[in-house]
């Protein structure tokens, strides 16, 4: 086996990661996220540049769907986002999470504007994988109705039904969650 | 393990990049370098009915991973999402691992001698006391079939009483009834191989994509491939598997019997009838007599589309369209399972679903048959067929016949008289004979009761105040709550043993582990406890499991079910065989009663002469088309209790729990019970989404949360019975079938209020 010096190993890891990092940022909405921004956020790049990491939302976020990031790897470091595999949003009617934001990170006319959707990962998805997983399908909320299987039993997300909400991607028993987001 | 360093950089640069992006390595990758040194073993799903082959990978001693077995024919390497963890639940948290006694209201540890002797001297004084009937034993459709035979020869024919029992009888004793009524013998005609054939699809009162999600999906598949396949589904309930429907009737709980008759009045009427077939294999019978075919002709006149639409609440040119379908399909296949099982006319509505394949002669030939899906993963091989009920003795052989004890005790080596001739308890009235201390010692094994049971809190009084011995894997469960003695149990993967499917495929396990602490197979400590109580002569013999599958298997030679051609040697190396199987060189059997079933081929000549199918549990040969009357539940909907409560299962969680319940995967996927309620219903009411409800029947309450959604019709509403939590059978009737014994959980009077 050769030997790597340390250096050298750190050259390369770093190498690697910057490009992702650059991939991600230019990539626009093929890039994938495991974390969405709360309710009422404008855009990412608006979201990030307002928030000024008060945590008000995250401590009114009644599902404690809102946490803090604590992924360096993420865009959202640091910043209030939910993790919807973890625990997704729920859209409470009164939007405790908005309510609580004294900046303009998040704000009620911004609803809807951003959009996030659910995308099934074949590799991490136990139905992709020769087994039978419908765990999704019947989690989406029946009034979106929006995974489905196809003819051949594979799940699969109907674009222009999902709104993002992230409630598959709780319910997914994967082992490594398949389900993750594009944000628009 | 070397890792070479173009490996190395590979695996780490992705390991660094994905976390970036938002995506971890793929599992592929992981596996390639986890998989290293593992031993694969064969094995079968310990879940539901369908048997999938699963390969257990084992790595110093310990279970690490499952993989579907690509060389099984049922699955071909495929796993839903339950038997994908399976390996998860054999270091559960929740594991049993030594004897406890309780003493003073709180378990104890014991050590297995002292827990044995007390059961055994316990036992052995109500025997002495009460005599045999005092005591009983309530096995399992889990349990391996050497597990219930050892238990079968104890209770049966050592201490000699009939009160074995087994929670098949809570699941499939209205399939048996139902075979055995319409065909002579228990079991179906055909196999799994008839899916791909099939042209049709009648799933009656099954949700086969959570209930048999591996047979859904080879269902879906063959559909997939073949557009022109059709399923028609009758189900009150809007469940997952309708993705698949081409028609769906929606009867009301309960009150689907007409629709089946109105389906054969029209296959009949329109010309779909295999007449020639109905003249060689078919009789016809109502409750009290004989009928002609014209006869039924005319019993059935009385099933208009329109009567039995007014019955079932179907529309009238649904049930058309059903009965068209199922008359031009060349090949049909209808697949039942608690939905019809589980009904107080449970045996009436097998019939029914068996008689449109008689008339049309749907049956016998490659891709038609009658086809009930079984629960359990061993209810079949274990129960039915290792006859683990009060009314049954080892391969199909009942206790009241003369001859079938004699066979039975020669085997056993016990005298004849210990065999009762009186069947015992069945479940249901053993559970009562608890409550009113009629039975005062209960063995249980490899099952809950205290929370499958219907009605299951009027149970508990039994369970409370007299003599309990438990024999499981977990603690605890609802039943060990009320236990005086727990014996930990070997769990899957830690014993060898045979389980047998639905499709009469007996398959071999391997023991891959050592059992988890303390815990020991099941037919040993029957075994044991037996010898304790005395009956070391009857006992000592059994030093395998395979001893016992060797007995077992000799005393089916001869009978329908002949496994003798299936011993240990053989099945170790197959993915499990169909019986009948009359010798070592037979390769199992496709289609029973038909040519190339070793026993329609050995009759004579002249019984088959010009026949297709000959039916030879019946004395002419003939299957029986059965006139029964619509009879609909037992409590119907009323102003008081105005909705329709049925019970039933989610893809994620199986039965009780007690293994599901322990992957936090699957926990987090279906994370609580919920009642379903139609959007219509939930508006009147005025119930939102996620409120907390109080559903009550006559026999009790249940706060829950609601779940608004289109899946039960109006007037309907649905439980998933798993959770101890959300005990949904303390509101399930217990009245039962007069045929099968087998409760009604699927249809009760109910009503709901705000919590």
């Amino acid at each position: 086996m050769d030997q790597i010096s340390r250096k050298e190993f750190f050259r390369e890891m770093f190498g690697f990661f910057k490009d992702e990092v650059e991939k991600g940022k230019s990539g626009g909405s093929d890039k994938l996220h495991y974390f969405l921004p709360p309710p009422g956020a404008e855009s990412i790049r608006n979201y990030i540049q307002s928030c000024d990491k008060c945590f008000d939302c995250v401590a009114a976020c009644p599902p404690m769907a809102l946490e803090v990031c604590r992924d360096p790897g993420s865009e959202f470091y640091d910043y209030p986002v939910i993790e919807p595999a973890r625990q997704a949003c729920e859209f409470c009617e009164d939007y405790p999470c908005i309510k609580a934001c004294h900046t303009e990170a998040l704000k009620l006319e911004n609803l809807g504007s951003l959009k996030s959707l659910a995308v099934i990962i074949g590799n991490f998805c136990l139905a992709y994988q020769d087994h039978f997983c419908m765990t999704c399908v019947t989690a989406c909320p029946p009034q979106y109705k929006a995974v489905r299987l196809n003819a051949e039993g594979l799940p699969e997300i109907d674009p222009s039904l999902c709104t993002g909400c992230g409630i598959c991607a709780q319910a997914c028993p994967a082992p490594k969650k398949a389900i993750a987001f594009k944000i628009e | 393990m070397s890792i070479s360093r173009r490996e190395f950089l590979k695996v780490s640069a992705a390991a660094t990049a994905a976390s970036t992006i938002g995506v971890s390595l793929l599992p592929g990758m992981q596996k390639e370098l986890f998989a290293d040194g593992l031993n694969w073993h064969k094995s079968v799903c310990r879940f539901c009915g369908v048997g999938c082959g699963i390969m257990i990978g084992e790595k110093n001693g310990k279970v690490v991973a499952v993989k579907g077995d690509v060389k099984n024919t049922i699955n071909k390497g495929h796993l839903c999402v339950k038997g994908f963890y399976l390996h998860k639940v054999v270091y559960a948290k929740t594991r049993l691992l030594h004897p406890m006694i309780k003493k003073n209201g709180k378990f104890e540890r014991v050590s297995w001698d002292e827990a044995l002797d007390y059961v055994a001297k316990k036992f052995n004084q109500i025997r002495k006391q009460h005599g045999p009937d005092a005591l009983a034993f309530y096995g399992s459709g889990q349990a391996e079939t050497e597990e219930t035979y050892i238990a079968n020869k104890l209770f049966k024919g050592a201490i000699g009483t009939n009160n074995m029992e087994g929670n098949p009888r809570l699941c499939m004793a209205s399939a048996v009834g139902g075979y055995l009524t319409s065909f002579g013998k228990d079991e179906p005609a055909g196999t799994y191989a008839d899916i791909e054939k099939a042209e049709l699809f009648l799933l009656v009162g099954s949700n086969t994509a959570e209930a048999h999600p591996i047979l859904f999906e080879r269902i879906m598949r063959h559909k997939a491939k073949n557009p022109d396949v059709k399923i028609i589904i009758i189900d009150p309930r809007k469940t997952p598997t309708d993705q698949v429907a081409d028609l769906h009737l929606f009867p009301k709980p309960g009150w689907d019997l007409a629709i089946l008759h109105a389906m054969a009045r029209i296959l009949i009427k329109e010309g779909y009838a295999d007449e020639n077939f109905i003249k060689q294999s078919v009789n016809f019978k109502d409750n009290k007599k004989n009928l002609t075919y014209e006869e039924y002709k005319q019993f059935l006149e009385q099933f208009t589309p329109e009567k039995a639409a007014q019955i079932s609440g179907v529309e009238p040119d649904k049930i058309v369209k059903a009965a068209r379908m199922f008359g031009k399909a060349k090949t049909a296949m209808s697949m039942w399972t608690m939905g019809l099982n589980q009904r107080t006319r449970g045996v009436w509505a097998n019939n029914l679903v068996t008689n449109l394949h008689l008339i049309t002669g749907k049956i016998g030939v490659p891709g038609s048959d009658s086809f009930s899906l079984t629960g359990q993963p061993n209810a079949c091989g274990g129960v039915r067929e290792g006859g683990g009920l009060c009314h049954l003795l080892p391969a199909h052989r009942s206790v009241k016949n003369p001859k079938h004890r004699a066979e039975v005790a020669k085997v056993w080596g016990v005298p004849v008289s210990n065999i009762q001739p009186k069947p015992g308890k069945h479940t249901v009235a053993m559970f009562e004979a608890l409550n009113k201390g009629e039975i005062k010692g209960i063995y249980i094994m490899c099952t809950n009761p205290a929370q499958s049971l219907p009605n299951a809190s009027k149970y508990w009084k039994g369970l409370k105040e007299q003599f309990v011995v438990v024999a499981e894997s977990f603690f605890p469960t609802a039943t060990t709550d009320y236990a005086d003695v727990v014996l930990p149990a070997a769990f899957w993967s830690e014993k060898e043993g045979v389980y047998g499917c639905t499709e009469r495929r007996s398959q071999y396990m391997e023991q891959v582990i050592k059992p988890q602490g303390e815990a020991r197979w099941d037919a040993f400590i029957l075994r044991d406890l037996a010898i304790k109580m005395g009956f070391k002569k009857y006992f000592e013999k059994y030093k395998t499991a395979e001893d016992i599958w060797s007995e077992y298997i000799s005393l089916t030679k001869g009978t329908d079910m002949d496994l003798s051609g299936a011993p240990y040697s053989r099945l170790k190396k197959l993915r499990g065989i169909t019986w009948p199987v009359p010798s070592v060189d037979h390769p199992g059997t496709y289609k029973r009663y038909t040519k190339g079933d070793p026993i329609f081929d050995a009759l004579p000549a002249a019984k088959k002469k010009g026949r297709r199918m000959y039916f030879y549990g019946k004395p002419d040969g003939k299957a029986v088309v059965w006139a029964r009357p619509p009879k609909g539940p037992e409590e119907p909907t009323d102003a008081e209790y105005p909705l329709a409560l049925s019970t039933g299962r989610v893809l994620e969680h199986w039965h009780t729990m007690t293994m599901t319940g322990t992957v936090p995967e699957l926990v987090r996927a279906v994370p609580k019970a919920y009642v379903e309620i139609n959007p219509q219903d939930a508006k009147k009411m005025g119930i939102e989404d996620k409120e907390q409800v109080i559903v009550e029947t006559r026999r009790g309450k249940l706060k829950i949360e609601a779940r608004v959604i289109d899946r039960p019709e109006p007037g309907t509403i649905f439980i998933p019975w798993h959770w101890k939590q959300w005990m949904a059978n303390i509101l399930t009737i217990d009245a039962f079938d007069p045929g099968s014994k087998e409760p009604e959980y699927k249809v009760c009077a109910a009503k709901i209020k705000k919590a």
